[in-house]
């Protein structure tokens, strides 16, 4: 993976509220990127500290939607660069586990409240980006 | 001549009448009340003078419920009757026009008594009479009762929209009745040529009738149905035996939520269920949601934008802003209602950490201070 390579993470419905996500809505009205939840960048316990994302070069973020829907939940895709990553001092690493093409970003080494604070600037790049897939 | 006699104080409790004032939906109430009461003292003078075929004249000329004064005790309303016809031969034995009406006010008195003990009220009152009840009481709030004798030591009557439900009920054999309602729905259907649109509640569709007070807002609501759904009505509908609303037949206001509106999330988030969260997730507690909107209605300045609400995987909720560069939140335990503040600024790094207590107002105070920095 470069660092330009983009990542891409899925979005609960549950993690949305008020869905205005619209480029056209932005371009005669500017307001903020929708209200995309940034505890969809804090990593579950079921991410083990290790924010699951899909891996740009291997799916596009409507292809990694497709994948992931099959089994769990998701309104839409975020995404965020590797370049993005290691701006704010994380790392994203591609484990290809349990599925080619799976990548995750390390929280390993961060304590909740830093965990929360990276959480909140990944939300702000990727929004800044806007969604890159929505269902 | 109309002579004028005190008749009725009936006390009424609730929110609204802690400062001892009334309403005028309230009062509008009462005014049903005093037509129940000429006809039934009609009624009932025609049962104890058989072979009457018509009411005295100047029976009911006249006669009215008049407000005196609301005095404190909650609101205790002090309603003379004034009529023009005190006392005549042709009244009967009693020979006095209140006679007809204490009874009748009796009457009522029994019927709601009778309701609150489950009793039947048909028992007491025609359907005719017992019809009024679809607007006595029809104001009435979930916190509000009305107790028309409340110095009376035994048969004490209450009515409260359980009580009244009761009665109405009792009118139908589909025990459907009339009553106001307040909710917030989603328009989800005009038919512009029936002169119809139905609301959607909690995935019901209620129809209900398009006029031209409500037409624009309701095209307007449903053309923003994807980026405004929600709108709060208030009126007039019928309700099944359970208690669900089924039609509406008048709305009386209609406006639409913010799209960030507290009490709706609240809503939409106590109807959560363990597992939410691709089967982890635990539900937040319904009291503590509820306890938490009490808490931010009461204490949350206007002048601030309004959070975005979300549910942890934990059963708590976190409340989010993006004010200018600061990503922040609010994370809350719904169980203690203790919470933790983070803000962000993700251009300058600055990171803003503090513990609030939102029973505590000064936790409020200090959260405006934070977001208007």
């Amino acid at each position: 993976m470069q660092d330009s390579t983009i990542l891409h993470r899925q979005v609960h419905p549950k993690f949305i509220q008020d869905n205005k996500i619209s480029s056209q809505a932005f371009e005669v009205d500017p307001k903020p990127v929708g209200n995309i939840f940034s505890s969809v960048f804090v990593p579950s316990e079921l991410d083990k500290n290790q924010l699951s994302v899909y891996n740009g070069e291997k799916f596009n973020a409507e292809e990694s939607f497709s994948h992931y829907t099959k089994t769990l939940e998701s309104a839409g895709v975020v995404s965020v660069t590797i370049e993005e990553c290691k701006s704010i001092d994380l790392d994203a690493v591609e484990d290809n586990k349990p599925f080619d093409g799976h990548s995750y970003i390390d929280f390993n080494t961060l304590g909740t409240s830093q965990a929360k604070v990276k959480a909140k600037k990944l939300k702000a790049k990727a929004v800044a980006r806007d969604w890159t897939f929505k269902k | 001549m109309t002579e004028i006699k005190h008749f009725l104080s009936p006390k009424l409790t609730g929110k609204r009448f802690d400062e001892h004032s009334v309403p005028v939906e309230v009062l509008q109430d009462f005014a049903a009340l005093q037509e129940l009461i000429v006809d039934l003292a009609k009624k009932i003078y025609f049962e104890e003078n058989p072979a009457r075929k018509r009411v005295p004249k100047g029976f009911t000329d006249g006669v009215t419920l008049n407000l005196q004064e609301v005095e404190e005790g909650s609101a205790i309303l002090n309603f003379l009757l004034g009529t023009a016809l005190a006392a005549s031969p042709i009244l009967g034995e009693d020979s006095h026009a209140y006679t007809y009406f204490e009874k009748a006010k009796n009457k009522v008195i029994e019927v709601v008594a009778a309701a609150e003990k489950g009793d039947n009220v048909r028992q007491i009152l025609g359907v005719k009479y017992l019809h009024y009840f679809n607007r006595i009481g029809r104001s009435l709030k979930e916190d509000e009762v009305v107790t028309f004798n409340p110095k009376a030591s035994s048969g004490v009557a209450r009515l409260n929209k359980n009580t009244r439900n009761r009665i109405v009920q009792s009118l139908s054999e589909d025990a459907s009745y009339t009553d106001n309602f307040n909710l917030v729905a989603a328009i989800a259907t005009i038919d512009r040529a029936d002169k119809q649109f139905s609301v959607l509640v909690n995935g019901q569709k209620i129809p209900a009738k398009l006029d031209q007070n409500n037409f624009k807002l309701v095209v307007t609501t449903f053309n923003e149905y994807y980026s405004t759904p929600y709108v709060a009505i208030e009126g007039e509908g019928v309700y099944d035996r359970n208690g669900k609303l089924t039609k509406i037949n008048s709305i009386s206001s209609m406006d639409i939520l913010d799209p960030l509106d507290v009490s709706l999330r609240i809503s939409e988030l106590s109807e959560l269920k363990d597992g939410w969260f691709n089967l982890e997730g635990k539900a937040p507690d319904k009291s503590g949601l509820y306890k938490f909107e009490t808490l931010f209605k009461a204490n949350y300045n206007e002048n601030l934008p309004l959070p975005t609400i979300f549910p942890t995987v934990s059963g708590n909720i976190q409340l989010e802003w993006t004010i200018s560069d600061r990503e922040i939140s609010l994370e809350v335990d719904l169980n203690t209602l203790s919470s933790e503040f983070v803000s962000v600024n993700v251009t300058t790094d600055e990171v803003y950490e503090e513990n609030l207590d939102l029973n505590d107002n000064n936790s409020w105070q200090n959260i405006f201070n934070l977001l208007s920095k």
